[in-house]
This record gives C-alpha cells, sequence and structure tokens, in this order.
C-alpha cells in the first residue's frame, strides 16, 4: 500500500503507453468496420456510419457454423486440459512413485517445444486414429498440457499436508480428497490458465488448417482466413468486421468477467 | 434368410464400389479472396456433372505458404491430397520431398502431348526440371502496372502513353506526387509492394530488366550479389528518395486498395487483380507493361496443379482427367476472364467467350503479349528459406538498416549457406 503514494508518474504512462498500443488495432478495426470502405484508411469524423460491412461478412461466410465449431473446440480442449492436468498434477505433487523426477522432467521438456514443431507427427496420430477433419482431432494435441501441470502441481504443492490428512480421517477417498481439497485451493490457478487456454485455442490458426478439410469443421480463425484476401488486395472493411465479429465474444466474456480475471492473475503472481 | 441378406449385402456392396465416384480432394490457396473460393467450387460440380464417376472435392488451404505446409503435412502423415494447387516456384522442394509426380508420367496421347505444348513456354518455365514437366500451369500471373488515368491528365502526363523505361516511369512518378498544404503527400507516384513472401517477385521484375537472373537453372545457385541486383535496388531506393514512393515497407494487400482510394498514381502489381481493379476503380485505368532498363521483363508467378504420388493410382488418374479439364481453352478462358489470371493455353485466346471479353476489355491482352519478355520465378531448392534470406535482407536494405551492397552481399551469403548441401 505504502508504494502507492510513490510518484508513479513513469509507470501510469508505462501503462497508458501501452495500453493504447493495444487498443489502437482495435480502433482502428472499429472505424473500419462502421464505415463505407472509402473511409477505411481516412479518418473524417464526418464519415456515414454504416452495419453494411458486418451484413456483408456474415453473408459471405457460414460465421455460426464457426462459431459453433470453436466454442466446441476451445471447450473439449479445456475440459480435456482440465481433467488431465489435474490428475496428472496430483500424482507429481503427492503420489510418490519410482522415476517421478524423471517423467516430470519430461513433462517440463515438452514446455520448451513449440506445438508447429509437432505437427507432422500429430498428423500421423490424428490420421492413425481416424480423427482428421474433426473437432476432436484438432483439439485431441493440447489436451496433455505441461503448461497446466506445471502451474496445477505447484499450486497443489502449497497446500499443507494437515489438510490431506485431515480429510482422509473424515474417510474421504483420494479422488475426494483432490476434488474437495486441492481443487478449490487452485481456483485461480484454474481461471487464469482457462483464460490463457481459450485465448489461445481460439486464435489457433495452423494447426486447425492442417487438420480439417471441410466447411463444416473449420474454426473461425481458418474461415476468417477466406477473407485474408492476399494476392489481390484487402477489402478491410469487410475484414475488420469479420475480425470483430470473431473476437467478439471473448471480447465481451473478458470485459463482463475483467475483475476476476485480473485477480487470478494477482494470486498466481503472488504464489 | 441369413445368408440371403448377406448375399444382398454383398452384392449391394459391389454395386456401389463399381458405381460410386471416385473422390479426388484437392486442395487449393486462397490467394485471390472469396470469390476464387467460389470458383473453384463451381468449377467442381460443373466437372463432376460432365464426369459424373469423379467427386472433386476442393478444400480451403489457406494462403500459398500455408497451402505447401499442408499438403505436406498430409503428405507426409500418409493422407496426401490427390492433387493441390500450390505455387509453383516450390517444384525443388516437393520433389526434394519425393512428394510429387511428375505430369510427364501422365502425358500419354497425342492430344495430351498436344496440350502441353499448347501452353505458353514461359508459363512451363518453372514447371520443367531436367526432362520432365513437374507441374501443370493453371492460375498463372505476370506483374503488370496499372496507373490512374485522371490522375495522368492532372500531373499533364499524357494518359494514352504508359512510361516505357525506367527513367521514364521515375520521371512521370514524380510529377504525380501530390501533397496538401502541410506539405504531407496525399498520393504518391508509384507503390510497389515490398511485404513478405511476395517482395522477390516485383523485384525479380526490375532485375530482368536490368538484364540480370537470380538464379541458376537447376535451382541450386543463387546470384543475388550481381550488379544488376545492385542496380535494381538503388533505382528502388531512389524511387524512395525523390518521394514518389512511400518509405520503408509497403505491403502486397494495401497497394491495389491505395491505388483504387487514389493514394498513388500507379502501382505494380498481379495481373490476377485485373478484373477487380476495373471493376472497382471510380476512375479509367491504364494498364501497362512494366518499363525497360536495357530490356522489358517480368517473373511469371501463381499457382500449379501438382499431383501426389502417394494417393492411390485410381485417385491420381482422376486427377488428371480434372487437371486436363481444368487448362482445357474453355476453362482457362472462363477463369482467365473473371479474375484477370493470364488464360495458360495459346488456344484460349481463340475461344468466341475470349474474344468477346477482349474485346471488351483489351488491357486483359497486356499481360498475354508481356509474357514474351517473362523469365520464371525465383525457385530453388528449399525455395522458402532462400526466398526469406533474400527478402529479409532487401528489407533491411529498403530500411536503411544496411547499405545496398551490403544487403546484397549477405543474402548471396546467406542462400549459398542455405543451398549448399544440395551441390
Amino acid at each position: 500500500m505504502s508504494r502507492a503514494r510513490k510518484p508513479l508518474v513513469l509507470e501510469e504512462l508505462g501503462a497508458w503507453l501501452l495500453g493504447l498500443l493495444w487498443v489502437i488495432p482495435l480502433l482502428f478495426a472499429v472505424w473500419a468496420a462502421v464505415h463505407p470502405p472509402e473511409f477505411a484508411a481516412r479518418f473524417d469524423p464526418t464519415a456515414p456510419l454504416t452495419l453494411d460491412n458486418f451484413a456483408m461478412a456474415w453473408e459471405r461466410a457460414p460465421f455460426p457454423r464457426y462459431f459453433l465449431n470453436t466454442f466446441l473446440l476451445v471447450t473439449l480442449i479445456l475440459a480435456g486440459q482440465f481433467i488431465v492436468c489435474t490428475l496428472a498434477a496430483y500424482a507429481f505433487a503427492r503420489v510418490r512413485f519410482p522415476g517421478a523426477d524423471i517423467v516430470f522432467a519430461l513433462v517440463l521438456i515438452q514446455l520448451m517445444i513449440t506445438p508447429d514443431v509437432l505437427i507432422v507427427e500429430n498428423y500421423r496420430s490424428m490420421a492413425k486414429l481416424g480423427l482428421l477433419d474433426t473437432i476432436t482431432g484438432m483439439g485431441l494435441p493440447y489436451v496433455a498440457s505441461a503448461f497446466g501441470v506445471f502451474l496445477l502441481r505447484q499450486a497443489f504443492k502449497q497446500v499443507p499436508r494437515e489438510l490431506d490428512d485431515a480429510a482422509q480421517i473424515e474417510g474421504a477417498s483420494t479422488l475426494g480428497i483432490l476434488w474437495r481439497v486441492y481443487v478449490p485451493v487452485a481456483r485461480p490457478i484454474y481461471v487464469a490458465y482457462g483464460l490463457v487456454s481459450v485465448s489461445f485455442h481460439w486464435n489457433n490458426f495452423l494447426w486447425p488448417l492442417i487438420v480439417t478439410n471441410s466447411v463444416e469443421k473449420r474454426p473461425l480463425t481458418v474461415g476468417l482466413a477466406l477473407f485474408g484476401a492476399a494476392e489481390t488486395g484487402v477489402d478491410w472493411s469487410t475484414i475488420c468486421a469479420a475480425t470483430l465479429i470473431s473476437v467478439a465474444p471473448l471480447l465481451i466474456a473478458f470485459l463482463l468477467f475483467q475483475r476476476q480475471f485480473v485477480q487470478s492473475f494477482i494470486r498466481v503472481g503472488i504464489k | 434368410m441369413l445368408r440371403k441378406l448377406l448375399m444382398t449385402a454383398v452384392a449391394t456392396c459391389f454395386a456401389s464400389g463399381v458405381a460410386s465416384a471416385v473422390e479426388v480432394t484437392m486442395y487449393y490457396p486462397v490467394s485471390a479472396g472469396g470469390p476464387i473460393a467460389q470458383a473453384y467450387e463451381s468449377l467442381a460440380a460443373d466437372f463432376t456433372k460432365a464426369n459424373p464417376s469423379i467427386t472433386i472435392k476442393p478444400v480451403f488451404a489457406g494462403n500459398q505458404v500455408d497451402a505447401l505446409v499442408k499438403a505436406q503435412t498430409a503428405a507426409r502423415g500418409g493422407n496426401p491430397p490427390a492433387m493441390a494447387i500450390i505455387d509453383s516456384t516450390n517444384v525443388f522442394t516437393l520433389m526434394e520431398d519425393d512428394m510429387i509426380q511428375p505430369i510427364s508420367d501422365f502425358v500419354k496421347t497425342e492430344d495430351e502431348k498436344k496440350m502441353l505444348a499448347d501452353i505458353y513456354p514461359a508459363f512451363l518455365a518453372n514447371s520443367v526440371v531436367g526432362d520432365k514437366v513437374w507441374s501443370l500451369p493453371f492460375q498463372r500471373s505476370t506483374v503488370i502496372m496499372y496507373y490512374n488515368k485522371d490522375a495522368f491528365r492532372e500531373a499533364g502526363l499524357d494518359p494514352e502513353k504508359a512510361p516505357a523505361t525506367w527513367a521514364e516511369m521515375a520521371a512521370a512518378a514524380q510529377k504525380l506526387v501530390k501533397k496538401d498544404a502541410q506539405g504531407n503527400t496525399v498520393r504518391y507516384g508509384i507503390e510497389i509492394p515490398s511485404s513478405q513472401p511476395d517482395f522477390y517477385w516485383p523485384f525479380q521484375a526490375m532485375v530482368t530488366e536490368a538484364g540480370g537472373t537470380m538464379m541458376s537453372a537447376d535451382g541450386k545457385k543463387t546470384s543475388f550479389d550481381s550488379p544488376e541486383m545492385n542496380k535494381s535496388l538503388n533505382y528502388w531506393l531512389s524511387l524512395i528518395k525523390s518521394g514518389a514512393m512511400p518509405s520503408g515497407i509497403t505491403a502486397w494487400a494495401t497497394v491495389p486498395t491505395n491505388f483504387l482510394a487514389g493514394k498513388t498514381g500507379m502501382m505494380w502489381h498481379t495481373t490476377g487483380n485485373l478484373v477487380r481493379v476495373n471493376k472497382e476503380a471510380k476512375f479509367p485505368v491504364g494498364v501497362a507493361m512494366l518499363p525497360a532498363d536495357v530490356k522489358r521483363g517480368t517473373p511469371v508467378g501463381g499457382g500449379n496443379i501438382f499431383i501426389f504420388k502417394g494417393a492411390p493410382a485410381a485417385e491420381k488418374e482422376a486427377a488428371w482427367q480434372f487437371a486436363k479439364w481444368l487448362v482445357s481453352p474453355e476453362r482457362s478462358a472462363e477463369f482467365s476472364a473473371k479474375t484477370g489470371y493470364v488464360a495458360v493455353r495459346k488456344a484460349a485466346y481463340d475461344v468466341p467467350a475470349m474474344k468477346k471479353y477482349v474485346a471488351e476489355v483489351p488491357s486483359a491482352l497486356v499481360a498475354r503479349d508481356q509474357l514474351q519478355y517473362a523469365v520464371k520465378a525465383l525457385s530453388t531448392y528449399d525455395n522458402a528459406r532462400v526466398h526469406k534470406a533474400l527478402m529479409d535482407s532487401l528489407q533491411a536494405g529498403l530500411n536503411g538498416q544496411m547499405p545496398p551492397d551490403a544487403a546484397l552481399k549477405k543474402a548471396q551469403a546467406d542462400a549459398t549457406q542455405i543451398l549448399k548441401r544440395f551441390q
């Protein structure tokens, strides 16, 4: 608290600058989306407002389908990650088994490999499982997240053993303890990790592009790329409208739950 | 009873096995916007109508770079598409990966040989390696110059006479610059895209015009530090220095938008833009060949049809049927008139629909006529990395981070390093 009294001009200035840098592209997108194409790159406060760009974007692509696919994709991944990471993290935090350190080191190594390097191997696996061009195939490679395991393991390690013992004396099973003691303690971690995961997979492009072949399975990002008319020039107004449509749910969710998100991050940070 | 049921089931399977169509998966990049996707869908449907035993399944595969990655991944994963439309310059890469089957393997009849002979040689240049044709040209383009005739008139230039040499273009560009009261440029003289991954392309046009080449025919050597490369980069920089061209990097996709908005008097861009520019411009548009330094010149560009080795034989054969149908004079004419891409067949220009289109839009012939000066696009082994090495250095040169000759020396050194393992 005492820090607040210090002159924070520089920090505040920095915060404003970063905030501005972040918001400028968004403001441009909004500007271009609500004005006719002639005004896309020209600032004129008197320019006529229009919603035609949204209508055009909406018409040119099956957005409801894309939304559904993206929604299913991020939900599937997040649910899978929570289950797998919770169980793995608990094992690493509390269960003693031979070779635990080596296995954990292997999990950590996964953190250092970018998923893009594994695309061919992942593709092969999905082909063998017959999951090409399915939403499951798009999500499966991300379910065993090393980052999630690591974060949750650290959180679970903070849980006092006494709580664990007390629950055991009360007659709770291992899974019961995990569910009633560990998971509630790590709630902020789940929120923070969930946010990172959802926003990453909402935006992920290359893997979904490679593994899907049909419009019915395409997520928003891949659908949006159809608007990126790279070779013959870009209709910025329509693209901006389409982009805003795509990011709107995330953006709205973030603004609504901003306080919870920020708090979660701060708590994770303090730990 | 059970036996009878089984027999019927077997019979049905067999019958459907015979009647059911071969399904050919075709990856295509969207390098030309939404309408291209629809064009492929309708081409596929039309083909199936004429050939009920073959179903074509067009699959959107991102931009040119993504399409290559997707096809390579699928092929490595043991599930290659029967065919894909991929940038023609990737032929060495795909050969090196042993993923594609030469088109020559499918060419058997006299008609098929005649078809190959009818394709413009410039377009075939990127397909022929050794004594084989490895891909079939389809969605092909060249760089051309577009100019705003109203702006020419306003600047006191003859709107019916496009600049024909580098010196004339620099002078015209200078005259076309318009500034507002505060001294900000509201209209540049010329814009030439310099963003990746396409920068090499207009740049290669300049190098060709200066009389240089960028690589050896076998795709194993580059000559990025040649005097012609230096001359081209310096010419480019001189256009920026004179204020006739925006400084820094100009994005490929925004150049046509700027041109249509009247923010530049001239632009160099793909002929694939012709239909859109003609349709959307609110001023009369002039189209001309690129100006000459010691000669005229442009690289060809665009996508070719590749057939993938690993696909089942029946699918490959069906893909070949579809490929042949796509480059038939009628279809190439139709595709050209719809998009502005150059029809790859000479015979396409004798098709009545094409004659009618050309009569209405004479500028559609500029790119075709320029083909006589066209060279093959920069294509080497490990193509993507060589392209990137070149463009990173060129951009450093444009941004002033490196003097031009140092930048080109670095590009050459990097490319030599990349190509070392193929010598």
